[in-house]
C-alpha cells in the first residue's frame, strides 16, 4: 500500500470511529462535520449509482444525513458501525424513493431491457448503456443491488463492504460474483447461459 | 452458474479490481473465456453508473447538516443561566432546588395545570432539572418527559373544559384545512394562527394555543426544520401546500419530498360540514395507512363524517363505537390516515370523566344527535356546534350505502375554496 493510498484509506475509514460516534451523539459540530466530510461523497456515489439522476441523488444524500441527526436525537444512532449504518439508511432512502416513483409512473415503460435481451452484442462489446444497466439493476434482489452499489458505486474495497455489512470478505466476494452473474443474465440471457 | 465457474468469476473480479483489463484476465482462462466475458463486461460497465458529487452541493449539504445539528442542540443549551459561569450555575440551581424542595411546594405543584397558582413552580422545577442534568442523554429524556406532561396538561384542561394558555410539542399526525393533529391532540388552526416552518406530516411542531370548552385553538405553530425523516416520505405529500400557508421562515426541504409530485395536495381540502360523503370511504390510498390516535370533542356527527374539534374523520360500518357518544363529548379516536390524508376511524371511545355533551361541546350541549340525515350546505364549519340533533341514547351512525352522495373519494361539496387554514372554530 502506497503512502497516498494509505492516507486515503485513513480518511475513508476513521480508525477511531467509536470516538467519533461518541462525539456525534453529543452533537459535537466538529465530529458531525468530519462525518459529513468523510462519508458524503461515498454516499452520494452509492445513491447516484442506484437512482441515476443527479438532483435526486443530491436530495437523497442530504436525507441520509438528516436521518443521522434524527437518529442521534432519538438515541437510535449507530453504536459501533457508522459506515454500515449510513449505507443501510442510504439503501432505505433509495427504496423509499423508488417506491414513491413507481406509484406514479412518469414515463412510458422502458422497453430497452427487453430489447437488449435479444441483442447480446451490446454486452459482449462492452457497449452497455447506462439506462440498460440501471434498468437491469432494478430486477436484482435488494441485497444484490446493495452489494453492487457499494462495490461499483461507492467504490469500496471488498474488506470495507464486508465490514459495513458485517460479513466475511469471502461472503462478499461470492455475493458480488452472483450479483454480477445475475445482472448479466438479465441483460443477455443467451450470452451468459 | 456452476461452482467452478463461480470461483473463477470471483478470481476474475479480484483481478479486475486490481486494474487488469478484461483481455488480460481472460487470457488466464481460455477454456471459460466465452462464459466469463459477458460477466466481466457487465462488471466493467457498472462504475459508469455512479456520479461524482458537486463540491458546491456538498458544501451546501454540509452547511445545512450542521445548521440542523445546531438547531437540535438548541434546547439543551443553557438559556436563562447563560450570563453566569458554569460553576456558578451549579451553585445557584442547587440552592434553588434545596429551597424549593424544603418548602414542600414541589409536590403540591406536581399536579397543577396551566393557570393554577403553583404551575409556575412546576415549570421552574422542570427547568432546574433540565439545567442541572449532566448529560445530553439525561436532558433528552427529561425533555421528552416534560413534553409529554405538556400534552397531558392540555388534555386535562380540555377534559375539564377550562380556558387557559398552553404550550406543547408533538409530531404532526394529520393536517386538514381547519385542524391539525399534533401529539395526539386535535388542534384548531385558523387564519389567525401564525405558522412558522413547513407543515409536513411527522415533523415536530411546537404549538402555543388556548384551551376552551370548544377545544384547543392554536395561536402559533413552529415547525421543526426537519422531522421524523425515517418515516416513509410519501405520507408527507398530504401536507397542505406550503405556499398557501403563512410560512414565516420556510425551511429547506430535507426530505425527498422535493422530488415527490405534489399533485395529491389538491385532495386534502375537506369541509368540516358536509353531506355524508360515502358509506365506506373508498380505499384509494396506495400506501399503507398509518394509525393515528388523538383526542378531541365531538363537534358534529353528520352520518359518516364526524368532526372532532375541527378534524374530519370518516365513520364507517367497521368503526367500533364504544358506549354512548354524544355531541360535545371528549373522545379518543383511533383512525387510519390514508395516503390522501383522509382519516378513517377504527374506534371512537368516550374519555372517562368528560361530560356527555355537558359543557364540553363548544356551545352546544344537546346530547346524542341524529347522526344520519344532517345535510348542512352552510359553508361555515362553526355551525356544527349549533345543531339540534335528536336526543337518543345510542347512535351508531352506520352509513347507508344508498346514501352515497359522493362516489368520488373527494368530497365535492367542499365549502373551502382554499386549503389554507382559514376557519375559526371559536
Amino acid at each position: 500500500m502506497t503512502a497516498a493510498s494509505f492516507a486515503v484509506r485513513m480518511l475513508t475509514v476513521p480508525e477511531d470511529e467509536l470516538t467519533l460516534l461518541a462525539r456525534a451523539r453529543q452533537l459535537d459540530p466538529d465530529a458531525l462535520g468530519l462525518i459529513h466530510e468523510t462519508y458524503y461523497a461515498s454516499i452520494f456515489r452509492y445513491i447516484s449509482f442506484r437512482v441515476g439522476e443527479r438532483e435526486t441523488a443530491e436530495d437523497l444524500t442530504s436525507e441520509v444525513f438528516a436521518r443521522l441527526l434524527t437518529a442521534l436525537r432519538d438515541r437510535r444512532a449507530p453504536q459501533t458501525t457508522l459506515r454500515g449504518w449510513l449505507y443501510g439508511v442510504a439503501a432505505r432512502v433509495v427504496s423509499d424513493h423508488h417506491r414513491q416513483s413507481y406509484r406514479v409512473p412518469q414515463t412510458e415503460l422502458d422497453e430497452s431491457l427487453a430489447s437488449n435481451e435479444h441483442d447480446p452484442a451490446a454486452i459482449l462489446d462492452g457497449k452497455l448503456t447506462q439506462e440498460t444497466l440501471q434498468q437491469a439493476l432494478t430486477e436484482l434482489t435488494e441485497e444484490q443491488r446493495h452489494v453492487l452499489s457499494l462495490r461499483f458505486g461507492s467504490g469500496l474495497p471488498i474488506q470495507d463492504v464486508a465490514r459495513a455489512l458485517g460479513k466475511t470478505e469471502g461472503a462478499i466476494k461470492q455475493m458480488q460474483a452472483r450479483a454480477v452473474a445475475a445482472l448479466a443474465r438479465k441483460l443477455a440471457p443467451q450470452a451468459v447461459e | 452458474m456452476d461452482a467452478q465457474l463461480e470461483v473463477k468469476l470471483i478470481e476474475c473480479l479480484d483481478a479486475l479490481a486490481q486494474g487488469q483489463s478484461v483481455e488480460q484476465i481472460l487470457a488466464h482462462y481460455p477454456q471459460d473465456a466465452a462464459q466469463l466475458r459477458p460477466l466481466l463486461q457487465t462488471a466493467v460497465g457498472l462504475p459508469a453508473l455512479r456520479m461524482e458529487p458537486s463540491e458546491a452541493v456538498k458544501m451546501r449539504s454540509r452547511q445545512k447538516f450542521l445548521a440542523q445539528a445546531a438547531a437540535l442542540r438548541q434546547p439543551a443549551q443553557r438559556k436563562g443561566w447563560a450570563f453566569l459561569p458554569r460553576f456558578a450555575t451549579g451553585f445557584v440551581t442547587a440552592g434553588l432546588v434545596a429551597v424549593v424542595l424544603s418548602t414542600g411546594v414541589v409536590a403540591a405543584s406536581g399536579s397543577s395545570l396551566p393557570g393554577d397558582p403553583l404551575y409556575g413552580v412546576k415549570r421552574t422545577v422542570e427547568n432546574v432539572r433540565l439545567s442541572t442534568s449532566g448529560s445530553l442523554v439525561v436532558r433528552d429524556e427529561l425533555q421528552h418527559e416534560f413534553e409529554q406532561r405538556r400534552r397531558d396538561e392540555a388534555n386535562k384542561l380540555l377534559d375539564a373544559g377550562r380556558e387557559s394558555e398552553v404550550e406543547l410539542t408533538g409530531a404532526i399526525e394529520s393536517i386538514q384545512p381547519n385542524s391539525w393533529i399534533v401529539g395526539g391532540l386535535a388542534i384548531a388552526v385558523d387564519a389567525h394562527t401564525s405558522i412558522a416552518g413547513t407543515p409536513q406530516i411527522n415533523r415536530l411542531a411546537g404549538v402555543k394555543g388556548v384551551t376552551s370548552p370548544g377545544g384547543l385553538r392554536a395561536t402559533s405553530i413552529t415547525i421543526e426544520s426537519f422531522g421524523e425523516a425515517d418515516k416513509t416520505p410519501e405520507a408527507e405529500s398530504t401536507a397542505i401546500p406550503e405556499a398557501e400557508v403563512s410560512t414565516e421562515t420556510p425551511e429547506p426541504t430535507l426530505t425527498p419530498a422535493s422530488t415527490a409530485t405534489p399533485t395529491r395536495r389538491a385532495e386534502t381540502p375537506r369541509p368540516t360540514a358536509q353531506p355524508r360523503p360515502t358509506d365506506a370511504p373508498p380505499p384509494t390510498a396506495t400506501a399503507e395507512p398509518v394509525e393515528v390516535e388523538f383526542t378531541g370533542s365531538v363537534q358534529a356527527m353528520d352520518g359518516a363524517s364526524w368532526n372532532i374539534d375541527g378534524t374530519t374523520i370518516s365513520v364507517t360500518a367497521n368503526t367500533e363505537l364504544v358506549g354512548s357518544i354524544n355531541l360535545g363529548q371528549r373522545v379518543k379516536v383511533n383512525a387510519l390516515r390514508q395516503d390522501n390524508g383522509q382519516l378513517i376511524a377504527t374506534r371512537i371511545e368516550p374519555i372517562d370523566g368528560s361530560g356527555s355533551g355537558d359543557g364540553g361541546g363548544g356551545g352546544d350541549s344537546n346530547p346524542t344527535p341524529e347522526p344520519t340525515e344532517n345535510h348542512h350546505p352552510s359553508p361555515e364549519p362553526t355551525e356544527n356546534h349549533h345543531r339540534t340533533p335528536e336526543p337518543t341514547e345510542n347512535h351508531h351512525p352506520t352509513p347507508e350505502p344508498t346514501e352515497n352522495h359522493n362516489p368520488s373519494p373527494e368530497p365535492t361539496e367542499s365549502h373551502h375554496s382554499t386549503p389554507a387554514p382559514t376557519k375559526n372554530h371559536d
